[in-house]
């Protein structure tokens, strides 16, 4: 959380644009791995040099991921074509003791693919396959490459779907949505990636490949397949992910309602839930990102409004039509001063573009922000909301919330403006409250993003010695020699630095990701 | 490990707290013998528990830890009778939709996860992977670890709660676990249709698995009237006002489907979860998709075998005198229930590197025994 200052030599971008020596040695004291310039003959022997990058503008841009802010520059990026490339790549990195970062789209938003001093980036984009799709058993064989929407977009002309829906599904991979158990405004329902994962063929940190899982949605064995969904890259790269399909649902119904208070949009949420009404999804906003939403697309939201709350039912039509009935009356209770239900297709999109938008959106209002994800039980959103505002206040930073009221997963936006002096370690400071007031309340760090980089220092917080020990235990396990993405979710003595957090990715302000 | 059983009482440790069993766990790992976690003993009995092997029985390690009906969550002692719990989500219009098995037969919480024992309903929303949320457990090392969350979303850390279903016992010894759960319907309906060959009924069942029809289950059987027909058993379930609607869509499909009354549904989704249509045989399970299905079949035919193709073809569960030959032919390694008496307890075959680095990790001393 509490970002050390940037090594110099990581800071500048230009710099990098340069013509660098081939072998560009870490800032000493940063990495315990031995760089050699055996290590890069090596690599050369394996990949064309257009496939093996050590300077120049593309290299660039890998040297963070969407926490921007983020920044290390890495002794060489390399673009596999196929699996075996990745598996010699691996094995060599092992003989030579050399770390290794997979990488896809980079839009993880806790530094879970920021590269590793002296170690290399491997950039799986290419691997974009899918292998299989069989629609009769509603599973898809894909690479790790292969973009979230694709394997959807490839399953729609048989009535089917991949279900997790992260809101950077458009560009971020299979691959990394893995190693994060990404989630998604929909998880609600069906779950988190690992809930649609059935098996894995995976490379270990030391080379060797191994098949987890199958193609039935039953195990007869521990299942390693959920041990390594969310292991955030430390058990080594996934080479093929099958995928569950699951039926396109047949009906929606959504519903947007404004409230002059965010306490009653949370209680229409608790509501609802007790009703024991499942829907698919169910999204808060409050004043501030519904500002900065419709700023950013106009998606036709109240602008006056204190909480916004967006239900969405989805299933057989025949269901969602009774649920609704039920749902119109629980609303209708709920006294919002504005209901407005989607009428079709495009209504629906509209409704949803400007709760998608929401995290980049907020750049409009400041120069700077953090993006938090915690989870509170859901009872207690209220109240951890009340308190948010509270420490708000205290820290004097603005505070604007989005988030995934049906499971208790709040997006705390921290605003700030970098170029005043201490304003970033201030809303750092909230950011590290808001994360502990979570565990208080008896919930999680995080949701969906992943501990990365961002987090591993909170991590003990939420976690014991014992058990802190057992997962650096079967880390040392898997990965005896720690090579394979060091310093994520685990604290490391050599620690990748934390640099300064300077605000949107590019590709966000360029308006083609958005963050969940 | 070789084992012969016998009707033997092991060197029983029955610890009614975590405390005290954690306690007895530090002396267990300085002492030699490998150890076995029984609980209901619905899955395996005692007795063919190998003589050497100290015995934790946790049966007695009951009882609901928390429960918060407007969460959605509880927390329970790995002990606790799944029939308790049942019990006591129905009251609040909750349940676990993954039809544990075994419940009226008295199994236990802890067994369900390590058996990985979900039935018919686990093809709605998933199964115990799916549902669990957190586990506190005892590893090898002697560490008392509270792994998971207790609030439906959390991705800190690694996920041993998903870990644990399936272990059998292999990589800790359970003492709590937190499940999500979910409204239960207000109503539930289901049918049956009787097929003239495997490949129509394989097709009919794939056609509604991929249509947007929100099925709780569809189970496949062979039909025991006739040789060749087959049957598929579907349950829905939802909101009362829409289901007769929602039926009458689904029968309309099948032409020569029949409408159970509410009394032939429970008599038929009980029977499949008790395993009454087993009788005391033993049980296996082997994971499939429905292309594996005619293979079985073929090899099952001319023998004595009961068969049910569960989970839209997902999981066979296979029930005969004698499993061996198809044990062999699929690569089996566990019986699910009644194992016979000459059953070895281990024949498992070659963990892949992943796993043996997590059992490693987990079970250093290999105090575990697998059951």
């Amino acid at each position: 959380m509490s970002g050390k200052s940037l090594s110099e030599k990581g800071s500048d971008p230009l710099r990098h644009g340069q013509k660098t020596n081939e072998i560009d040695l870490p800032p000493k004291g940063q990495t315990p791995f031995r760089i050699g310039s055996k290590f890069l003959a090596r690599l050369r022997s394996l990949y064309p040099s257009d496939r093996l990058l050590t300077h120049g503008p593309a290299f660039v841009s890998y040297e963070s991921d969407a926490l921007s802010t983020l920044r290390q520059r890495p002794l060489a990026i390399v673009i596999p074509q196929c699996e075996a490339e990745i598996i010699e790549t691996v094995a060599l990195c092992f003989e030579e003791g050399i770390p290794f970062v997979a990488r896809g789209s980079g839009t993880s938003l806790s530094g879970g693919a920021t590269p590793v001093a002296g170690g290399i980036v491997i950039g799986l984009n290419r691997l974009h396959r899918i292998l299989h799709l069989d629609p009769a058993e509603r599973y898809a064989i894909v690479e790790p490459g292969v973009v979230n929407v694709n394997i959807s977009k490839a399953a729609s002309p048989y009535g089917l779907m991949y279900a997790p829906d992260p809101s950077s599904q458009t560009v971020c991979t299979i691959g990394g949505n893995v190693a994060f158990n990404s989630g998604g405004a929909h998880c609600l329902k069906y779950g988190m990636t690992s809930n649609h994962v059935l098996g894995l063929k995976i490379v270990l940190p030391n080379g060797s490949v191994d098949h987890l899982g199958g193609t039935s949605l039953e195990s007869d064995s521990p299942d390693y397949v959920g041990m390594f969904v969310g292991s955030e890259g430390l058990f080594g790269i996934a080479l093929q992910i099958t995928v569950r399909l699951v039926p396109v649902p047949e009906s929606y119904r959504t519903v947007l309602c404004a409230y002059h208070s965010l306490r009653e949009a949370g209680e229409a949420v608790s509501q609802i839930i007790a009703a024991g009404l499942l829907p698919g999804a169910m999204e808060i906003m409050d004043r501030l990102a519904i500002e900065a939403a419709e700023a950013a697309v106009r998606p036709g939201y109240p602008l006056d409004a204190e909480g916004l709350l967006i239900v969405e039912l989805e299933g057989e039509s025949g269901q969602v039509e009774a649920e609704y009935s039920v749902l119109s009356r629980l609303i209708a209770h709920s006294k919002p001063y504005y209901v407005r239900e989607a009428k079709n297709s495009s209504e629906r999109q509209q409704i949803w573009k400007g709760r998608k938008s929401a995290f980049s959106a907020v750049g409009r209002l400041s120069p700077d922000f953090i993006v938090q994800d915690g989870v509170v039980p859901r009872g207690r959103l209220g109240e951890a909301l009340e308190e948010i505002k509270r420490l708000s206040t205290r820290h004097q930073l603005r505070v604007a919330n989005v988030f995934h009221a049906g499971d208790g997963n709040l997006h705390p936006l921290i605003l700030f403006d970098g170029s005043q002096s201490g304003a970033l370690q201030q809303a750092e400071k909230l950011a590290e409250e808001i994360l502990e007031l979570c565990i208080r309340f008896g919930g999680s760090i995080t949701g969906e993003h992943g501990v990365g980089v961002e987090k591993r220092e909170m991590l003990p917080k939420m976690y014991r010695e014992d058990e802190i020990a057992s997962m650096q235990q079967i880390r040392r396990e898997v990965d005896p020699s720690g090579i394979s993405n060091p310093g994520k979710m685990l604290q490391r003595d050599d620690a990748v630095p934390m640099p300064v957090r300077t605000g949107l990715h590019p590709l966000e302000k360029a308006g083609v990701i958005s963050r969940e | 490990m070789n084992s012969h059983s016998q009707e033997i009482d092991c060197r029983g440790i029955e610890p009614s707290e975590p405390e005290t069993l954690i306690g007895q766990w530090q002396e267990l790992l300085c002492s030699s013998p490998q150890v076995v976690v029984a609980g209901g003993q619905t899955k395996l009995p005692r007795r063919v528990i190998d003589r050497s092997s100290a015995v934790i029985d946790s049966a007695l390690l009951a009882g609901i830890v928390a429960y918060d009906p407007q969460e959605f969550i509880f927390t329970a002692r790995a002990g606790t009778k799944v029939a308790d719990i049942r019990a006591l989500l129905e009251a609040h219009q909750q349940y676990l939709p993954f039809d544990p098995l075994l419940v009226d037969r008295g199994a236990t919480l802890g067994g369900t996860v390590a058996c990985n024992a979900s039935g018919p309903g686990r093809f709605r929303y998933g199964g115990i992977r799916d549902f669990i949320l957190g586990v506190r457990f005892l590893d090898g090392c002697g560490r008392d670890l509270e792994t998971g969350g207790k609030v439906v979303k959390n991705a800190a850390g690694f996920d041993y709660p998903k870990l644990m279903v399936g272990s059998r016992g292999a990589l800790g010894i359970l003492l709590e676990l937190t499940f999500k759960v979910f409204p239960k319907p207000e109503k539930f309906a289901s049918m049956t249709c009787s097929f003239a060959s495997l490949g129509a009924a394989i097709q009919g069942l794939q056609r509604l698995a991929a249509s947007p029809l929100d099925l709780e289950a569809i189970d496949l059987v062979p039909d025991n009237g006739s040789p060749c027909e087959y049957l598929l058993q579907v349950r829905i379930g939802g909101a009362a006002d829409a289901i007769s609607s929602r039926l009458s869509r689904l029968v309309h499909e099948f032409p020569q489907a029949e409408i159970l009354d509410d009394q032939q549904a429970r008599l038929l989704w009980n029977g499949v979860i008790n395993f009454s249509w087993a009788g005391n045989d033993p049980v296996i399970k082997i994971p499939i998709t429905c292309g594996a299905i005619p293979a079985i079949e073929e090899f099952c035919r001319s023998s004595d075998l009961r068969r049910r193709y569960s989970v839209a073809g997902n999981v066979a569960w296979i029930a005969g005198p004698n499993l061996r030959p198809l044990m062999d032919r699929w690569g089996v390694q566990h019986f699910f229930i009644n194992p016979p008496a000459d059953h070895p307890l281990q024949r498992l075959p070659a963990p892949g590197p992943f796993a043996m680095a997590i059992q490693r990790a987990l079970d250093p001393k290999k105090k575990f025994v697998s059951l």
